[in-house]
C-alpha cells in the first residue's frame, strides 16, 4: 500500500522536477547555514565553519544525487525523454510519418473491426448474466433432446443449478390488430431462472404453468410490447390469440433479453403425458446453469454417464445416443459464422503483418538517412541499448498513432457492416446487435499497436545501431552503404509482402467470383419478378389435411386472379435460402437402410403443379405434377437429377419407388414420375443435395411459401396479396412478404460481406506491397546515384541503367511470385471448401490476378528506375 | 553492501520518527544533530545520508514537510510526524524491541544449561 503510494508520489515528482530541484537546493543551503552558524558559535573561523559543515554533510551534489535517485522513476524519466525526442523526429519527417501511420492505421483498424465482430459473434452473442456458466445439453452434433430424456436429465443431473427446455417456433399472433407472424418460444417454467433473467414488468412463469391446462399465459419481448402494444402497461392482463388459442399476457422481458435468438413471445412448454414418455423424437433444446463449483468437464462426464445408463435402459431408442454438454455460446453460434470469422481473423492478422513489414522497411530507409545523427548520439555516450530503445520508442509511437487513426477506421468499418445489413438479418444473427467497439476492443487495439510497433521497429533499430561512429560521422555518412545483411532482410520483407498480397488478392478474387456466381445463378429464376410470402396454418384451425388443402386451393386461385399475376405456386423453400430447406431421410424400394443413421437423405419440397414453371426449374424427364394427382390417386414424387443418378445409376429413375422417413416409418411408397434439374435450395450445402418433390395435394404441410410471378414490379402487389389472404382467413398472417431477389439477397448477404471484406483487405495488402516495392526501389536508386552518374559519364546507355536499376525489383517480384502462387493455390483449395461456386483451379483468377499484380509491382518499380536514367552525371559526380 | 545499506536506512528511519516524536517539528539539520547526539558517532561521518531517508519517509506518508523559520530566523524545511507516521513508529519500535529481546536472549551466554 505504502509502496504504491510512494510510487504515485514519484510519478507526481516527474512533472515538477524543476520545482523539486530548487526546493532541494534551498534545503541544502539552509542546512549548511544552520550548521555554519552552530560552528561559528562553537568558536570556529568562518572558513573553517564552512569547511566542517560541508565535510559533515558529505558533499552537496552527492547528497542531491542520492535524493534524486530516490525521487522519481529514472527509467520512466528517460522513457519520457525518448518519447519527446521521438515525437520531434516524427514531426521532422511528416511524409514518412504520414505513410507509416496510414499503413498501420489500415492494418490495425481492420484488426480492431474484425476483433469486434468476432467478439460479438463468438464471445458474447447473447446478453445474459454470467453467460459462461450457461450450457446446452445435446445428443451430439448440437442435436436436441427427447422429452423423456430431458425429464431424466432434469431429475438426475447433479451438475446444474437449473435445467430448462425450450422449443422455438414461429407463431401466429392475432386478437389485437393485424394478424402477425412472430418468433415464438415454448419454454419450461424454470427457463428464465436458468438464464438468470426476470421480466421488467409483470411476472415470469410459475411452477405448474408448464402443465397442460395451466399454460395459457404469455410473456412478451420488449420489442413486441413496444411495436404492437405501444409499450402500454395496460396490455398486461389482456388476452391475445396465439395459433388460435387464447393466452393472457403476464409479463414483458427486458430489452436486452432475447433468447433463443430471435424471440418475440414466450409461452410455457406444456408437455402432454404422451410427450413426457416420448424418447424417440429429439425435439427439445436444453439449457442449464452450472452449479458454482461444477466445471464443464464434470457436467459433461455426468451427462455421458447418464446417457450410457439410458442407453442400457432403453436400447430401442437410446442405443446410439450420446449426451454432450456445450457452452451455450457455442451452441447458438451459426456453424458457418465461426468458420468465416476465424478466416477473417487470420486474414486481417496477415494484413497487419504485411503493414508491419512495410513500416519496418520505411524505418530501414529512414535509419540510413539518420546515420550521422545516431553516430553523434553514440559519440556523446548513448549506449547501443539506449539507441535501440530510442528507435523502438519511435516505432511504437508510430504504431500508437496508427492505432488511434485505426480506431476511427474500425469504427467506419463497423458502421458499414451494421448500417448496410438488412434489419431482418440483424435479428436472426446471434450477436449482430452486440457489435461495438468496447473496452475489450480498445485493449486489443493497444496490444496490437504495441506488438506492431515492436515488430516493425526491432530489426531496423538493431541493424542501424550497429554502425560505427566514425563511419557515420564522415561527411553525411554517404560513403557507407547499408550492410549486405540489412539489404537482404529488406528484400525479404518486400518479397513476403508481395507474396502475401498475391495470396490475399487471389483469395479475395475467388471468393468474390464464387459469390457472384452463386448470386448470379439466382438469375435463372428471374427472382426480381417473383413475390413470395409465408403462411403457417395453425393446427387448432386446420387440424386435417382436408382443411389445409382447401385453404391452399382457395389461396392459389384467389392470388392468380390478381391483376399482374402471371402464375402462382406453393412450395416449401426458395432457391439459395440460408438454412431454409427442410431435409429428411428416405428409403429406396428394395434397398431399405438397416437403421436411421444409414438412411439416405434429401431436401424435401412440397409443391403445387405450377411450381416448376414459376421458378423456371427444368423438367428433364417424365412429367410434372398435375391437378389429377390427388389424395386418392397413386402417390407420386419428382426427384432431382442428382438423386436419380445416385440411386439408379445407368437406368431410368422413372417408375422407381421411394418412401419418406426412416426404415421403421410406414409411409406410402411414392412412384417417381419425373426428373428435374438440380437446384441449390440451401446455399450452405455448397452443392445441391438430392431433392424430392411431393405434390401439395398429397402432402399439404402446415407451413408453406406462396409465390406469385408478376408482370411488373412484384412489390406493387404486396397490399393486394395481403388483402386476399385476409379475406380467406382474417386471423392468418402473411409473413416475410417480399420479392424473391430481396429474400435471396438477405440470405446470402453475410457471404457477400465476407467477399467484400476480403476484397478490401486484398486491396490494402496490394497497396501496401506496391508502396513497399516502390520504397525499396527508390531507396536503392537513391543510394546508387553516384554509381549511375559515373556509369552514364562513362557512356552507359539509358537501357543499361534502367536494367541495372530495376533488376533488384524484378528479382524480388519473381521470388515473391514463386512463393506466393503455390500458397495462393493452396489457399484457394481451402476457400473452395467454404463457398459454393468457388473453384480452386479458376484459370481466370489464377492467371489474371498475378498479371495485374505484376503490372502494379512493375509500375511501382519503374518510377525510381526511370529516375535513375535521368541522373545528371555532373551533378552526381560533384558530390564525390 | 546493499543489504547493510537497507538495514542502515531502516534504522535511520526509525530514529528519525522517534526524534520527531520526541522533539516535534524539526528541520533536517536539527534531526541530524539530535541523532548524532543520542547515537554517538553513527551519523558522524555523513549528515547527507539523512536526506534520502527523509524523502522516503515523506513518500510513504509517515512525515510531512513545510518551509518555516528557525529560532535564529533562518528559513528551513521542517518535518513533522503524520498520524500514519505515529502508528508506524509504534509498530516499528515494538518489532525492534522484540527482535532485540530475542537476540539478547539468544546471544547471552549459558543460561539454559541449568
Amino acid at each position: 500500500m505504502n509502496r504504491f503510494r510512494a510510487w504515485l508520489f514519484r510519478l507526481g515528482e516527474l512533472f515538477q522536477k524543476e520545482r523539486r530541484d530548487r526546493d532541494l537546493s534551498a534545503e541544502m543551503d539552509s542546512h549548511l547555514q544552520l550548521h555554519i552558524e552552530d560552528n561559528l558559535h562553537a568558536g570556529m573561523s568562518r572558513a573553517e565553519a564552512q569547511r566542517q559543515a560541508l565535510i559533515k554533510l558529505g558533499g552537496v551534489e552527492q547528497t542531491k544525487e542520492m535524493v534524486r535517485d530516490l525521487r522519481a522513476l529514472p527509467l520512466l524519466e528517460s522513457l519520457l525523454q525518448d518519447i519527446r525526442y521521438g515525437v520531434r523526429m516524427l514531426l521532422k519527417n511528416p511524409g514518412f510519418t504520414f505513410v507509416a501511420v496510414l499503413t498501420l492505421a489500415l492494418g490495425i483498424g481492420v484488426n480492431t473491426a474484425v476483433f469486434s465482430l468476432a467478439e460479438a459473434f463468438l464471445v458474447r452473442p447473447l446478453s445474459l448474466p454470467n453467460l459462461h456458466r450457461l450450457v446446452a445439453i445435446t445428443t451430439g452434433q448440437k442435436s436436441p433432446v427427447a422429452a423423456a430424456d430431458y425429464l431424466d436429465c432434469k431429475t438426475q443431473g447433479q451438475s446444474f443449478e437449473q435445467l430448462a427446455a425450450y422449443r422455438a417456433s414461429d407463431m401466429n399472433l392475432t386478437g389485437s390488430g393485424e394478424p402477425e407472424r412472430v418468433y415464438g418460444a415454448a419454454v419450461t417454467a424454470g427457463f428464465f431462472t436458468a438464464l438468470g433473467v426476470a421480466p421488467v414488468r409483470g411476472r415470469g412463469f410459475l411452477i405448474g404453468e408448464d402443465e397442460p391446462g395451466h399454460d395459457q399465459v404469455a410473456i412478451l419481448s420488449y420489442r413486441l410490447w413496444q411495436r404492437r402494444f405501444g409499450a402500454d402497461p395496460v396490455a398486461l392482463g389482456k388476452t391475445v390469440n396465439i395459433d388460435g388459442k387464447p393466452y393472457t399476457m403476464i409479463g414483458v422481458m427486458d430489452r436486452s433479453v432475447e433468447f433463443p435468438v430471435p424471440t418475440d413471445l414466450w409461452i410455457p412448454l406444456a408437455l402432454s403425458p404422451k410427450e413426457k414418455v416420448n424418447r424417440a423424437a429429439n425435439s427439445l433444446h436444453l439449457v442449464a446453469r452450472l452449479k458454482d463449483n461444477v466445471s464443464l468437464s464434470t457436467a459433461r462426464a455426468e451427462m455421458t454417464l447418464l446417457g450410457r445408463q439410458l442407453a442400457d435402459a432403453y436400447p430401442n431408442t437410446n442405443k446410439d445416443r450420446q449426451f454432450d454438454v456445450l457452452p451455450l455460446v457455442e451452441y447458438v453460434e451459426g456453424s458457418i459464422t465461426r468458420a468465416y470469422t476465424v478466416l477473417m481473423l487470420a486474414v486481417v492478422g496477415i494484413v497487419l503483418l504485411v503493414a508491419c513489414a512495410n513500416v519496418a522497411n520505411l524505418q530501414f530507409t529512414r535509419a540510413s538517412s539518420r546515420r550521422s545523427e545516431l553516430a553523434i548520439r553514440e559519440a556523446f555516450g548513448a549506449g547501443r541499448a539506449r539507441l535501440v530503445r530510442q528507435m523502438l520508442t519511435e516505432s511504437i509511437l508510430l504504431a500508437l498513432l496508427g492505432a488511434a487513426a485505426g480506431l476511427l477506421f474500425a469504427k467506419f468499418c463497423l458502421w458499414l457492416c451494421i448500417s448496410k445489413m438488412p434489419p431482418y438479418v440483424v435479428r436472426l444473427w446471434a450477436g449482430f446487435d452486440k457489435i461495438r467497439l468496447d473496452a475489450g476492443a480498445l485493449f486489443f487495439t493497444m496490444a496490437a499497436a504495441l506488438i506492431s510497433g515492436i515488430l516493425a521497429g526491432i530489426l531496423p533499430a538493431v541493424a542501424s545501431s550497429k554502425h560505427h561512429t566514425t563511419d557515420g560521422l564522415r561527411e553525411g555518412g554517404r560513403g557507407a552503404t547499408v550492410g549486405r545483411g540489412t539489404r537482404r532482410l529488406r528484400s525479404a520483407f518486400v518479397t513476403a509482402q508481395v507474396a502475401v498480397a498475391l495470396v490475399l488478392v487471389v483469395g479475395a478474387a475467388l471468393l468474390i467470383k464464387g459469390f457472384r456466381q452463386m448470386t448470379g445463378s439466382a438469375e435463372a429464376y428471374s427472382p426480381e419478378r417473383v413475390l413470395i410470402l409465408g403462411v403457417n396454418l395453425p393446427a387448432a384451425k386446420y387440424p386435417q389435411t382436408g382443411e389445409r388443402l382447401a385453404f391452399y386451393r382457395k389461396a392459389l386461385a384467389d392470388l392468380s386472379s390478381l391483376p399482374g399475376a402471371q402464375s402462382v405456386a406453393a412450395f416449401s423453400c426458395y432457391p439459395l435460402s440460408n438454412n431454409g430447406a427442410i431435409w429428411g431421410y428416405f428409403q429406396v424400394l428394395g434397398r431399405v437402410a438397416p437403421d436411421l443413421r444409414h438412411s439416405p437423405w434429401a431436401d424435401m419440397q412440397t409443391i403445387s403443379p405450377e411450381y416448376l414453371g414459376l421458378m423456371h426449374v427444368a423438367l428433364l424427364a417424365g412429367r410434372e405434377f398435375t391437378s389429377d394427382d390427388r389424395e386418392a390417386t397413386q402417390p407420386v414424387a419428382l426427384v432431382s437429377q442428382k438423386l436419380a443418378q445416385r440411386y439408379w445409376p445407368g437406368e431410368s429413375a422413372l417408375g422407381k419407388q421411394i418412401r419418406i422417413g426412416g426404415p421403421a416409418d410406414s409411409g406410402p411408397w411414392l412412384t417417381v414420375v419425373g426428373i428435374t434439374a438440380d437446384v441449390l435450395y440451401d446455399w450452405t450445402n455448397q452443392v445441391p443435395p438430392p431433392t424430392i418433390y411431393r405434390p401439395l395435394t398429397q402432402a399439404p404441410q402446415a407451413a408453406s411459401l406462396l409465390g406469385i410471378r408478376t408482370v411488373g414490379d412484384p412489390t406493387s402487389l404486396g397490399q393486394a396479396t395481403r388483402a386476399r389472404i385476409a379475406s380467406i382467413d382474417p386471423e392468418l398472417p402473411a409473413f416475410d412478404l417480399k420479392p424473391l431477389d430481396v429474400a435471396i439477397h438477405e440470405s446470402t448477404v453475410g457471404l457477400g460481406y465476407t467477399g467484400a471484406m476480403m476484397g478490401i483487405l486484398g486491396l490494402i495488402a496490394l497497396a501496401v506491397a506496391v508502396v513497399g516495392i516502390y520504397g525499396i526501389m527508390a531507396y536503392t536508386v537513391g543510394e546508387r546515384t553516384n554509381e549511375f552518374g559515373v556509369r552514364i559519364a562513362m557512356g552507359a546507355q539509358r537501357e543499361d541503367i534502367l536494367w541495372l536499376a530495376s533488376r533488384h525489383g524484378l528479382l524480388i517480384s519473381a521470388a515473391a511470385f514463386a512463393i506466393g502462387l503455390p500458397a495462393a493455390i493452396a489457399g484457394a483449395r481451402f476457400l473452395a471448401g467454404l463457398i459454393y461456386g468457388t473453384s480452386p483451379g479458376d484459370p481466370v483468377v489464377l492467371a489474371g490476378v498475378p498479371i495485374i499484380l505484376f503490372a502494379a509491382v512493375l509500375t511501382a518499380g519503374y518510377i525510381p528506375a526511370h529516375r535513375a536514367t535521368r541522373v545528371d552525371p555532373l551533378a552526381a559526380l560533384r558530390y564525390e | 553492501m546493499g543489504e547493510r545499506a537497507d538495514v542502515w536506512q531502516g534504522t535511520l528511519a526509525l530514529m528519525v520518527l522517534k526524534t520527531l516524536q520526541a522533539l516535534g517539528p524539526l528541520h533536517g539539520y536539527g534531526i541530524a544533530r539530535r541523532i548524532e547526539q543520542t547515537s554517538g558517532d553513527l551519523l558522524a561521518v555523513n549528515y547527507g545520508t539523512l536526506y534520502p531517508a527523509l524523502l522516503k519517509l515523506e513518500q510513504e506518508g509517515y512525515i510531512s514537510s513545510e518551509w518555516g523559520t528557525s529560532d535564529n530566523n533562518r528559513k528551513a524545511k521542517y518535518y513533522k510526524l503524520t498520524r500514519a507516521g505515529r502508528k508506524q513508529l509504534e509498530r516499528e519500535a515494538r518489532e525492534w524491541e522484540q527482535t532485540t529481546e530475542i537476540l539478547a536472549r539468544f546471544l547471552s551466554p549459558g543460561k539454559e544449561s541449568a
